[in-house]
């Protein structure tokens, strides 16, 4: 913008009146305040490239072990977080239209602290399971982006036609992470491994690395 | 704003075209009426004189090339309408990323102003799934300017919002998005009416609190 349009720009905000002075600046000004709404509307933000910025978290520390379970916020809602059990669910389609009658959910995300060693309470929950399920991929490792291995398998139950996948981690601090995904689709899908993957096992408690 | 008329032009002809138009009714009415037919005959007659020579037209073929081809060679306002190609990011960590779109638009211009008014339809690449759908309107403001015969560059201001439709863990989601863009480029006029253009530009989008930054490249062809 030249000297003379900012000049002209200045002048017509300080007129009061619609003096013909200032009918050449309206343009300018009418465009400068359109440019400053639209600046101003976009605003300040987090940038959509930062690690998760896109997904919700739910952070718990116990005894046992510590964990932040990270989910997409639709279609995930969180369900209840309470003594280290951490419950998510995306509602069947049928309950989205018509609330409270009671679908079951079309996916379930439940976390929680354990006691024990991942891998045998892993073998321990696919013999288990083994009685009453179909065992889809037995035992294979996971590995969070954090770096955090764990163990995982994935089984079908016929009973009530449900995908299960069940992942368990070690915690530094004696127990084990096991995350439980239920759902009608079958749960061996890329999006449900991102989920896994981004969760983080015993994660830094920001308190305490500040005294450290 | 007063817009030139060569710019307005074809949608006052096509508006004319559409309403009821009495010259043209006058004119139409005229050669199917055989008085009227008489009537002109017999200025026919006049016109041709007392030595019968042909009637003297107030354009002559010389006159009406001459003028044909000063409307050619007037200078170029700018595009009219367009039909493009635009490329661009809303990158997230769940996935998201490229989109591919059509555009199409149109754009009023005065002098070295130019006010557009664009529309889109195309989809956002998901790699954990299916893509998205993404439709969005935008509002232009520019500057344009015939930097040599038929190369016209431009730069412009651009707001706009749209929505975006997919599919995350089996189930539809939707999301709203606004942002403002930064674009400039030019435009070449090639045969007839038509032109060509191209554009790099910058975007700043927000949909549910994340801002998304991302380079444009648009491709565009229009009257």
């Amino acid at each position: 913008m030249s000297a003379r349009a900012g000049k002209r720009v200045l002048r017509s905000m300080v007129q009061s009146t619609y003096a013909p002075a200032s009918r050449d600046a309206l343009r300018p000004t009418l465009s400068v305040c359109l440019i400053c709404g639209a600046l101003f509307s976009v605003g300040c933000g987090t940038p959509a490239s930062r690690a998760y910025a896109e997904l919700d978290e739910v952070t718990v520390r116990m005894s046992l072990g510590a964990y932040i379970l990270r989910y997409l916020a639709p279609p995930w809602s969180l369900v209840s977080s309470d003594d280290g059990r951490t419950l998510l669910q995306i509602d069947a389609d049928g309950e989205r239209f018509s609330p409270d009658s009671g679908f079951t959910p079309k996916y379930t995300c439940q976390a929680e602290v354990i006691s024990g060693n991942a891998l045998n309470r892993a073998t321990q929950a696919e013999r288990t399971a083994a009685a009453e399920e179909s065992i889809l991929v037995p035992q294979r490792p996971i590995v969070t982006d954090g770096g955090n291995e764990g163990t995982e398998f994935l089984s079908f139950r016929d009973l009530d036609m449900r995908f299960l996948r069940r992942a368990y981690f070690d915690s530094e601090r004696g127990g084990v992470v096991r995350v439980v995904f239920e759902a009608k689709p079958d749960l061996d899908e890329r999006e449900v491994t991102k989920m896994l993957r981004a969760l983080s096992v015993d994660p830094e408690d920001p308190d305490l690395a500040g005294k450290e | 704003m007063r817009l030139r008329t060569f710019t307005v032009g074809p949608w006052v002809l096509t508006l004319a075209s559409l309403c009821p138009n009495p010259v043209l009714a006058e004119s139409s009415n005229a050669l199917s009426d055989p008085r009227t037919a008489l009537t002109r005959t017999a200025r026919e007659d006049e016109a041709l004189g007392d030595a019968g020579q042909e009637p003297v037209h107030p354009e002559d073929p010389a006159t009406a090339e001459r003028s044909r081809s000063e409307a050619t060679n007037s200078p170029w306002l700018g595009p009219r309408v367009e039909l493009g190609y635009v490329r661009y990011r809303l990158r997230d960590g769940a996935g998201a990323g490229v989109v591919h779109a059509l555009a199409f638009g149109g754009h009023f211009s005065h002098r070295w102003l130019r006010f557009s008014l664009l529309g889109e339809g195309g989809s956002r690449s998901y790699q954990l799934g299916s893509n998205d759908l993404l439709a969005r309107a935008q509002v232009v403001f520019g500057i344009q300017r015939l930097v040599v015969e038929r190369v016209m560059a431009y730069a412009n201001v651009s707001w706009g919002g749209g929505v975006l439709i997919g599919t995350r863990f089996h189930s539809s989601v939707s999301d709203l998005f606004h942002g403002i863009g930064l674009e400039a480029g030019s435009e070449i006029r090639t045969a007839g009416p038509f032109w060509i253009g191209a554009g790099l530009g910058y975007l700043r989008a927000k949909m549910q609190g994340l801002v998304y930054h991302s380079a444009v490249f648009r491709i565009r062809i229009g009257l």
